[in-house]
């Protein structure tokens, strides 16, 4: 079974909460964060030839999204650009001049560092990610969903005990997981 | 009535799961709380779930909101029909 292959069908299911939470914290803004977020999809779908299976699906549209917020960063960093320029009355050798001066961008690196830095929301996504399936989504609808143990267990038609068994093997790679990838 | 203040090391697991989830009674808090003072490994298990469940709360997570989610699905479907 080739594993590295792309299903749009089964993007948003699988990867939104992430991608959703990823741009998120790093715009800060709900509805930039959708928008660049559809912008990946598409540009995902208009790009798929040029997949060649090396990196995951998952990796691949990260990828995608990484430039979306680097670009959406150099938008608001060519507003910023113009506003920021100061002028200046320079009178060092006694000939006095205005001088226009831009100052240095504080936002070219800050992009850079925003997108690299892995924040504590990444890792845990990273580590839900290699969760299987069935578990992550039931783990998730419990712990970050904050769903009842009723309401999952008649959405996926188990008992409260195989609900708690699930909830405790998730948990328990969780705590592996994090324990490694998370130093604190 | 059964009333067994001692309980294994399964029990204490699933009691300290759902105490992550604010579900566990008054008396199983006690019955868990009674087994981590003599199993040394069930305190370091009660220890490492209750970071994540920090870690959790510190993250403070953010999903998709269902309907975003719906349009995107939309979105996507039209592409592809294309
Ligand atoms: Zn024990």
């Amino acid at each position: 079974m080739p594993s590295k292959q792309l299903d749009p069908t089964q993007w948003v299911k699988k990867y939104s909460d992430y991608l959703f939470n990823y741009t998120i914290t790093r715009v800060n803004d709900r509805e930039v964060a959708q928008d660049l977020i559809s912008e990946t999809f598409l540009a995902g779908l208009k790009s798929m030839k040029n997949f060649k299976g090396e990196a995951s699906e998952r990796t691949w549209l990260i990828s995608i999204l990484k430039r979306k917020i680097i670009d959406h960063y150099r938008k608001i960093n060519s507003k910023k650009g113009k506003a920021e320029v100061h002028i200046n009355y320079r009178d060092e050798d006694g000939e006095g001049e205005w001088m226009e001066e831009r100052m240095a961008d504080p936002y070219d690196k800050t992009a850079e560092d925003v997108i690299e830095n892995t924040e504590l929301g990444d890792a845990i996504y990273n580590c839900l990610a290699k969760l299987p399936e069935r578990q992550a989504e039931i783990f998730k609808l419990k712990t970050i969903d904050g769903q009842e143990t009723e309401t999952i267990c008649n959405a996926y038609n188990i008992t409260a005990s195989n609900l708690w068994v699930i909830i405790h093997r998730a948990r328990t790679a969780m705590v592996e997981c994090m324990e490694k990838n998370w130093l604190q | 009535m059964s009333f067994k203040l001692f309980i294994d090391c399964d029990k204490a697991g699933h009691f300290c799961d759902k105490s992550q989830y604010k579900e566990s009674s008054v008396l199983e808090k006690l019955k868990l709380n009674i087994h981590i003072l003599f199993c040394r490994d069930c305190k370091e298990h009660s220890k490492r779930n209750l970071k994540l469940t920090r870690f959790f709360k510190q993250a403070n997570l953010q999903n998709m909101p269902e309907d975003k989610k719906q349009s995107l699905e939309r979105l996507i479907d039209e592409e592809l029909a294309k």
